[in-house]
């Protein structure tokens, strides 16, 4: 019987191990292993057996059902290891098709710069002021330090609604209507849309500007300098330089206008900043101490500067834009390329 | 203001380049746009003197010169007619390129070799029409010169961009002194030795100012027995680089004083005024003044006037009269120099649209105290150029004498506004090269202003002029000191921004249009005659008609744009604006509030519930998960009535009971009004409503601890019966239990009969402190059916 349950040892373990799938196995298991099976039926004879062998005899074949139910698991494990394998293989896909198209609108590129630039200054503590597009005649030229039949106005060609109501040219009167309100110090800055009448290749007569006001004792001109260039480093990148040069606002004494240094040449001069190495990107100054007054605040106690800039200039300069109508004609193809 | 770099150089001995200059003048304040050289690309031409002519052998119209180039002589093939032996012409020798981009080679001409060219003043670029024959210099001149020189071309023009506060900058010797001060070179101001001699003024004229509020100061010389004739080179040469044309010698004498000094001057011929006599006051009423410029002027009361005893003569400081003007038959001349009230000037030049050099002086404020200094010069001038005899004295009426500014300068606040620190005798240092006189008063000063700077009246300018003198670029750079708080955003403001990101993720690209639309949009839109739209503010100078008023929706220019685009081959179109609109009112100033307005148009014309809606569809999800995002509260949608929207297709949105705006199909006559041929969708609403219900706090609720139960049902109800209607009834009945309800299916076709609709609501109910029985869902689902059959009439056909 011993020689029986060798072969029939010999026998399984070959079949087991050279078994290819599931089935196989499992009909294995039931010839060897079943109530019918191979080591059951060598038991049954067992009775013609010495009292002697059947325990060595039992202990052989209870050793030899354990060893088979070992291998058949170990057989079934990797069976079932190798049909999952292939079956991912037959989910292989062409990982290199297009994605479903996920449709996102594009902000308009004036709304990203402004966006940028309230950042920085949102950083730098100051607060957002918004006035009417409408104005007074006061607010947008008395108040600022520019009566009528000041040749000032030349500079600011204006749309009016009537004698006295007109369309704001810049956006300083929110300046004025901030400082009205009392509020001191003052750290602002003011977005909108401006009117001016002019249409031609390089102007449009809607167009928007920023500004930035602060009002606070001991303001100067050197804290003008430095809040200009951190801005300007913040919008055009870190190796920017600025210059400010002389010019005249009615509503700051001292002006300045601010240059920036060219980002295509970087100073040496070339076709985008007309050889001279610097693009202009807006105006400045101390606030004058007439605008200071009509609004009620002392200029001895208070100084402050306020600086602008033409929101459309930047986007231009920004992203390479080269006519300015593109920037109102909301061509698809143009805005979505932002 | 155009400045010639070689003029310039008679008042000042700077040692500057061109551009070194020009960067010189940028940082004084005084912008150089362009630097021109007429010279340019001519560097190379010389004078050529024409020693021989001989006939062409092989050419009637030819014929062989032979020039004098100074080294060598040349011989050259020429056409031209009007060539002489000895003439003096402009040679491109071989190898010379004109400006046209036309290179000079060595050339055969019908069998003749030819070793430059002669050129005419078309060729070298100096005048635009073709010329009739090669030019032919008069100048002194040699062969071999350059021709350049000779002719005065070898200047650089600089053009200036003068702000309006630098009035005292717009003359040569204004612009002289800026450098001067600059190079710390002394500035040469012209030496004028007038020759008197003639019988006194007195005695041949009188001056009576009777409005000295406009007129402050006016002063008159005679000159007589003048010979009116062409200015001298040099004095042309002059005029043309600072962009003025020559005329005769008198006037072009005043023309260049006014350039050189900035003050402007007026020549009358003195036989044309009645009694010789000058009154300067307002016009009356009925007068009329034919101007140089031949056009009849209606005079009024605002309009100052030189006259005669008898009729104005000139309108003061903008433009001279027919009747007195300086002619070639002129041999006596009154030349007036004067001060006019600039507002005035500024009024008249206005008024009858007459910008001139000299209105653009006097409206900038000339100097009152160098008004005799000019027309002494000018007549010196006149009499040099012209011939005659000047008449002694002269008649100088000015009642008011404007005494110089004087200004006290604390050294402590040029260092408080500028933030830097200067001494007291830096200061005193920069203002004397300026020309301003300084008085130190212990650690400040008193500092006199010259009249020639009106621009400085206030302490603060003084500093202003302390900053540009010390430079810019010279001062520090400084945050200013703050407590630290970083700035907010309104709560509005805020929104705003998120509204727009918020419509660029649900796929609508932003626009922006111009606030100003042509009036005629409004008929576009299909509005009523009496709608309110059409009471939108009107601009009084328009760009045009089509940016004429102030828009009251941002529709028309959606509407614009799809159209715009849609010709453009854009197939699907997802646009938004959000900008403000303008309704006038009983204030002064209109009410802005801010509109959201979007379009859509060539979506897939598939919506899930079969309407060939998808556009309306499309937004209806965006406006609504809009809201759920900003707390707008639910929304509700009721057939509305709008004109340019489609009737059946038009809702008109409310939250908590208030309008916010309208949602639907644009009208098809409107379509086709914008050239559009597939169906767009739009909504506009008030961006301010919204900002006033958006409540964006959130509150936490517990999670639902129970389980919850749902129900479907199916309904056949009338067409006209809304979805809305519907889930208001099943909300209703559901009390706080109804959790959701959605309607999942909508049906008519074949198995329904017409007029009706089949319609699924999935409904989900749950108790917040136990577990609903079925029961209980049982009985809720029994009423509502009762209520929906009561209510609508509604078929059951399962739950
Ligand atoms: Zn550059």
């Amino acid at each position: 019987m011993k020689e029986k349950l060798n072969s029939i040892e010999h026998e399984a373990l070959q079949l087991i191990n050279t078994a290819n799938d599931l089935d196989v196995l499992n009909q294995l298991r039931v010839r060897f292993l079943g109530k019918k099976g191979e080591i059951t039926s060598v038991l049954k004879g067992m009775g013609q057996l010495s009292p002697e062998e059947r325990p060595v005899v039992g202990a052989m074949a209870n050793e030899l059902k354990n060893r088979i139910e070992t291998v058949l698991e170990d057989r079934k494990v990797t069976l079932e290891r190798e049909a999952k394998l292939q079956r991912l293989q037959k989910e292989e896909i062409d990982l290199t098709l297009p994605g479903e198209p996920v449709i996102y609108g594009k902000a308009h590129p004036l709304t990203a710069v402004f966006a940028e630039l309230k950042r920085i200054f949102l950083g730098m503590g100051f607060d957002v002021a918004e006035g009417p597009e409408i104005e007074t005649d006061y607010y947008n030229f008395e108040a600022l330090n520019i009566p009528r039949w000041h040749p000032a106005r030349d500079m600011q060609d204006t749309f009016f609604i009537t004698d006295e109501v007109l369309l704001r040219t810049h956006t300083s009167p929110i300046q004025v209507r901030t400082m009205q309100k009392g509020e001191l110090p003052i750290r602002i800055i003011a977005f909108g849309r401006v009117y001016r009448v002019d249409m031609d290749a390089t102007h449009i007569p809607n167009f928007r500007q920023i500004e930035a006001l602060v009002i606070d004792k001991g303001i100067t001109f050197a804290n003008l300098k430095e809040t200009i260039n951190v801005m300007v480093k913040g919008i055009f990148g870190e190796n920017r330089k600025t210059r400010l040069r002389p010019s005249y606002f009615p509503f700051t004494e001292p002006s300045a206008e601010v240059d920036v240094s060219c980002f295509v040449c970087d100073g040496v001069g070339c076709r985008l900043c007309k050889g001279s190495g610097w693009l202009e990107i807006g105006g400045a100054g101390m606030v004058h101490p007439r605008v200071l007054e009509m609004s009620g605040i002392d200029s001895e106690e208070y100084s402050g500067f306020a600086f602008g800039m033409g929101i459309e200039r930047i986007a231009m300069l920004k992203t390479g834009i080269n006519d300015i109508r593109l920037i109102y004609e909301n061509d698809l193809r143009f805005l979505n390329q932002f | 203001m155009q400045v010639s770099y070689k003029w310039l150089k008679d008042y000042v001995d700077f040692d500057l380049t061109p551009d070194e200059l020009a960067h010189l003048l940028t940082h004084a304040g005084l912008e150089v746009e362009t630097i021109e050289s007429p010279g340019k690309g001519l560097e190379k031409i010389v004078i050529g003197v024409i020693k021989e002519i001989a006939p062409h052998p092989n050419a009637d119209k030819l014929r062989v010169t032979k020039v004098d180039v100074g080294h060598e002589i040349l011989e050259i093939v020429c056409g031209a007619k009007n060539i002489f032996e000895g003439a003096k012409t402009p040679i491109a020798q071989v190898g010379v390129e004109l400006p046209g981009g036309f290179k000079i080679g060595k050339a055969k001409l019908r069998g003749i070799a030819s070793y430059g060219m002669i050129c005419s003043e078309d060729e070298l670029g100096l005048v635009e029409e073709r010329q009739p024959g090669v030019m032919i210099i008069e100048r002194d001149c040699k062969a071999g010169d350059s021709f350049v020189e000779v002719m005065g071309l070898d200047d650089y023009i600089l053009t200036l961009n003068i702000t309006p506060n630098y009035a005292h900058c717009l003359s040569m010797i204004g612009v002289a002194r800026e450098v001067a001060a600059r190079v710390g070179k002394p500035l040469k101001q012209p030496e004028v030795v007038v020759q008197e001699t003639g019988p006194a003024i007195e005695k041949l004229t009188g001056i009576e100012i009777q409005d000295t509020d406009l007129c402050p100061r006016y002063s008159a010389r005679l000159i007589r027995g003048v010979k009116i004739g062409e200015s001298p080179e040099w004095l042309q040469r002059r005029l043309e680089a600072a962009g003025v044309r020559p005329i005769n010698n008198v006037v072009d004498a005043t023309n260049f004083v006014l350039m050189e000094m900035g003050q402007p001057l007026h020549a009358f011929d003195y036989d044309q005024l009645q009694d010789g006599k000058i009154i300067v006051r307002r016009a009356c009423n009925d007068e009329e003044l034919i101007t140089l410029d031949d056009k009849q002027r209606k005079l009024d009361t605002d309009v100052l006037c030189i006259c005669d005893i008898e009729r104005p003569v000139c309108i003061a400081g903008v433009m001279g009269g027919a009747n007195s003007e300086v002619t070639e038959n002129t041999v006596n001349i009154l030349l007036e120099s004067a001060y006019f009230n600039p507002i005035n000037i500024r009024k008249t030049a206005r008024k009858y649209a007459i910008p001139s050099e000299a209105s653009y002086r006097f409206e900038r404020g000339v100097d009152i105290n160098a008004v005799i200094e000019a027309g002494n010069r000018a007549i010196q001038l006149i009499k040099e150029l012209a011939g005659g005899e000047i008449a002694a004295g002269i008649i100088d009426v000015y009642p008011e004498i404007v005494d110089r500014l004087k200004i006290h300068l604390r050294t402590q606040k040029v260092c408080d506004l500028i933030g830097v620190t200067l001494d007291r005798d830096e200061i005193v240092d920069l203002l004397r090269r300026l020309q301003f006189g300084v008085e130190v008063r212990g650690e400040d000063m008193d500092v006199t202003v010259p009249t020639f700077r009106g621009d400085v009246t206030l302490e603060v300018d003084l500093i202003e002029e302390v900053a540009r003198m010390y430079g810019y670029n010279n001062i520090p750079s400084e945050l200013p000191m703050a407590d630290y708080r970083i700035g907010r955003l309104t709560r509005s403001q805020l929104l705003e921004d998120q509204t727009r990101e918020f419509m660029n993720s649900v796929g609508l690209t932003e626009t922006m249009s111009f606030s100003f639309i042509n009036p005629n949009s409004y008929n576009k839109l299909n509005l009523n005659p009496t709608h309110e739209w059409r009471n939108s503010i009107r601009l009084m100078n328009p760009i045009s008609e089509e940016y004429a008023v102030m828009r009251r929706t941002l529709l028309a220019d959606i509407l614009k744009i799809m159209s715009f685009n849609a010709k453009r081959q854009m197939g699907q179109i997802r646009i938004f604006e959000l900008a403000r609109i303008y309704i006038p009112g009983d204030d002064v100033l209109p009410e802005e509030p801010r509109m959201l307005t979007a379009g859509v148009v060539g979506l897939d014309e598939k919506d899930r519930w079969n309407q060939n809606a998808a556009g309306y569809f499309h937004l209806k999800g965006i406006l609504e998960a809009y809201a759920r995002k900003f707390g707008v509260g639910e929304l509700t949608y009721s057939h509305g009535e709008h004109d340019a929207l489609h009737p059946g297709r038009t809702a008109l949105i409310k939250a908590h009971g208030e309008v916010l705006g309208y949602l639907g199909e644009i009208h098809p006559d409107v379509m086709g009004n914008y050239d559009l041929k597939e169906r767009v969708t739009v909504f506009e609403l008030n961006f301010e409503k919204i900002v006033e219900l958006s409540d964006t706090e959130v509150t936490f609720s517990d999670l639902p601890k129970y389980p919850a139960l749902t129900r479907d049902i199916a309904l056949l109800v009338d067409t006209k019966v809304s979805a809305q209607d519907i889930c208001e009834v099943i909300q209703k009945i559901g009390k706080e239990y109804l959790e959701t309800v959605e309607i999942f299916d909508l049906y008519q076709g074949a198995q329904v009969p017409d007029g009706k609709k089949s319609m699924a609501y999935a409904m989900s109910y749950r108790a917040k402190d136990r577990t609903l029985t079925d029961d209980e869902v049982n009985a809720l689902i029994d009423e509502l059916l009762e209520r929906l059959q009561d209510k609508f009439g509604a078929e059951i056909r399962g739950n």
